[in-house]
């Protein structure tokens, strides 16, 4: 089947680490974790990810400033006009989580954060808003690409929010994945996750001349289901390893032709663990292999989308960004987690994003 | 046609097809329970499912029922799984927040559900589905807002495909489903499963 | 302690299980004071090893902190009892 070509840039990303896509790689081949002690109102003390603080991030409808700051910096550069078919994206798993935990669940329904980014954009049509746990970014970014090339669209904004809470916060800690230092996705001695909050987007589109600072071109995307465990990923990778067979096929390539893996990496034991075993089933034991919640947290339906930027970057840059926090690799499968940065070897990055309910997304893009 | 089936569900009443079950007893989980226990599923864990879980766990059922389901034979690789909601996981958001906000206590089996999609993971585990999926949240069923989505699931192989509409919190409880024959779909076919949602 | 205690406690213990994992298909005269917790038995599974943490710890104000030690502990209703008698 011939494909629509669709071109992924303009990207932008609010973290822990700070503004801005090219400001998040740079801290990352410098420096060091932005995890940090943080003490939440009536919860103990943990390790998390939290935005530094500023007159925009802090208040009253938190969330909503969040995603305005983003979509107004991707507004900025790709300015939509409203001739062109423009569909808009946006995966979260929480929305406007400080709603729910004032009592006001109305308030909290995602469909009204999606409003919220139809008003700022001046869009006519509401966004689609993807709820797919942590694989949420990830999954937006295929549905974005995939309307691109049926053509239910010939240009799209893809944003994904979550924002720390005692909510989440209490929920993980509840599950015990939680890790008491910065979390260290691969590690043999890892004990959990570090939660962070982000709001990331992209914008792409099916004309390689309409996206600014072009970061890649699409090759492809699959989900698929564990069919499992509601909270445990499948101990063998079923869903992730079907996620990547299928990306690949669509995409024509083999094993060897992917220059770089961008993981989901949490850090807890089981998550590391599938996902070792399901690259290595995949054959991908020798490709260079990085998760970045090491540098921000866990930033849940945001990480898709902040992650993929970053890697694809870092891939323009000719870089493939080590894993932070990781000192020795423990896990089941044969895998190339890398520790320190490594040239990349080329252009092409597999992206992976595993979530509760045994969800599983994997992108193929070619660094432009 | 690739309209292979469908389910109503509203406050008690569940359909399927044409032919129609009424619960009108109880509170919306009892409800729910007496629709599944018409159903005679063996599958306990149905009970200890969420309630949006629950919903679609019940409104998916009689597509895979083994004696005149019409997804009863289909390769479960290639059934690929569409929730729209516009509650989400808000029942669920609300009974975590509540036992947080009131004893200080986070309950891990009240928390994983406080995720739309967890619905998905229901239903894959019950049936065996390792397909792809996607959870949409919208104000109101809207079928036309499916068309991207239907679409991704063919360009990513899927055959079949369980789709449908269900939002609950406090005592409403409603849902849609439709299983369609993604082979056989045709973008005409979304006015079917929007006339589905609209009997509703 | 009496053994009239540890047989109440078993008995309050069983209904509180049903009631906090949900188990609409078990009552409290089917589960035996020695019924597998886990695998055949009831079926539990690692979510409910953390849910019967949470249970052991607003009820009997019994706190396990590594949930690989719980394990032993909800083996059954009775080695759940005698580590609640075993803090008091």
């Amino acid at each position: 089947m011939q494909r629509i070509p669709v071109w992924i840039g303009a990207a932008h990303g609010i973290s822990a680490l700070g503004e801005g896509i090219d400001g998040h790689v740079e801290r990352m081949t410098s420096g060091g974790t932005a995890l940090r002690e943080w003490s939440v109102p009536a919860s103990k003390p943990l390790v998390a990810g939290r935005i530094p603080a500023d007159s925009l991030t802090e208040g009253p409808q938190r969330v909503q400033r969040l995603l305005d700051r983003c979509v107004d910096a991707l507004l900025a550069e790709a300015a939509p006009s409203g001739a062109e078919r423009w569909m808009l994206v946006l995966a979260t798993t929480k929305g406007d989580i400080e709603a729910l935990e004032r009592g006001d669940a109305a308030a909290s329904a995602l469909p009204l954060l999606g409003e919220r980014m139809r008003r700022r954009c001046g869009m006519a049509e509401p966004p689609l808003v993807i709820s797919l746990a942590c694989a949420s970014g990830t999954a937006a970014l295929i549905q974005a690409c995939s309307a691109i090339q049926q053509g239910h669209c010939d240009h799209a904004l893809v944003v994904g929010i979550d924002v720390l809470s005692r909510f989440v916060l209490d929920g993980f800690a509840s599950l015990y994945a939680l890790d008491a230092v910065p979390c260290r996705p691969f590690d043999a001695a890892r004990a959990g996750t570090s939660l962070g909050e982000a709001c990331a987007g992209v914008v792409v589109s099916r004309d390689k001349g309409r996206v600014p600072r072009l970061m890649g071109r699409w090759r492809g995307g699959a989900i698929a289901h564990d069919a499992n465990h509601i909270s445990g990923p499948s101990r063998t990778g079923e869903g992730l390893l079907r996620a990547v067979q299928s990306v690949s096929r669509q995409a024509g390539f083999s094993s060897a032709d992917i220059h770089a893996i961008n993981a989901h990496g949490t850090g807890t034991s089981y998550n590391d663990a599938m996902e070792s075993i399901a690259f290595e089933r995949a054959g991908l034991s020798e490709a260079p292999l990085s998760g970045y919640k090491g540098w921000f947290g866990h930033t849940l339906g945001a990480a898709g989308l902040l992650e993929t930027a970053i890697a694809l970057k870092a891939l323009q840059d000719g870089v493939v960004i080590r894993t932070e926090g990781l000192h020795e690799t423990g896990v089941p499968g044969r895998v190339n987690v890398l520790r320190e940065d490594a040239r990349a070897r080329g252009p092409v990055l597999l992206k992976t994003s595993s979530g509760f309910g045994g969800s599983n997304a994997a992108v193929i893009i070619e660094a432009a | 046609m690739s309209i292979l089936g469908t389910t109503s569900y509203r406050d008690g009443t569940f359909r399927i097809g044409d032919s129609r079950f009424d619960a009108t007893a109880g509170d919306a989980d009892a409800r729910l329970a007496s629709a599944w226990a018409a159903l005679a599923q063996d599958y306990p864990r149905f009970h200890r499912a969420d309630r949006l879980s629950r919903l679609v766990l019940l409104s998916a059922a009689p597509f895979f029922d083994p004696s005149g389901g019409p997804l009863r034979e289909v390769d479960p690789e290639h059934v690929g799984m569409l929730l729209l909601s516009c509650t989400g996981s808000m029942e669920s958001d609300a009974r975590y927040c509540k036992l947080l906000r009131d004893e200080g206590v986070a309950s891990p089996a009240l928390f994983v559900p406080t995720l739309p999609s967890i619905a998905l993971g229901e239903l894959s585990i019950r049936h065996g589905l390792h397909g792809s999926g996607l959870c949409l949240l919208m104000p109101a069923p809207e079928a036309a807002a499916l068309l991207p989505a239907i679409g991704m699931l063919r360009q990513q192989g899927m055959k079949w495909i369980v789709c449908g509409w269900a939002d609950t919190f406090a005592d409403h409880a409603r849902a849609a489903f439709v299983a369609i024959d993604a082979e056989a779909w045709s973008d005409h076919d979304i006015n079917r499963i929007q006339a589905h949602f609209d009997e509703q | 302690m009496s053994n009239d205690r540890m047989t109440e406690l078993k008995q309050e213990l069983k209904a509180r299980i049903i009631q906090h994992l949900n188990l609409q298909d078990r009552t409290v005269e089917s589960i035996a004071d020695d019924t597998p917790l886990f695998g055949e038995g009831l079926g539990l599974d690692s979510i409910d090893v953390l849910e019967l943490i949470v249970l052991m710890d607003r009820h009997y104000g019994v706190r396990i902190s590594d949930p690989q030690q719980g394990r032993e502990v909800f083996q059954n209703v009775t080695t759940m009892a005698e580590r609640i008698l075993a803090e008091k």
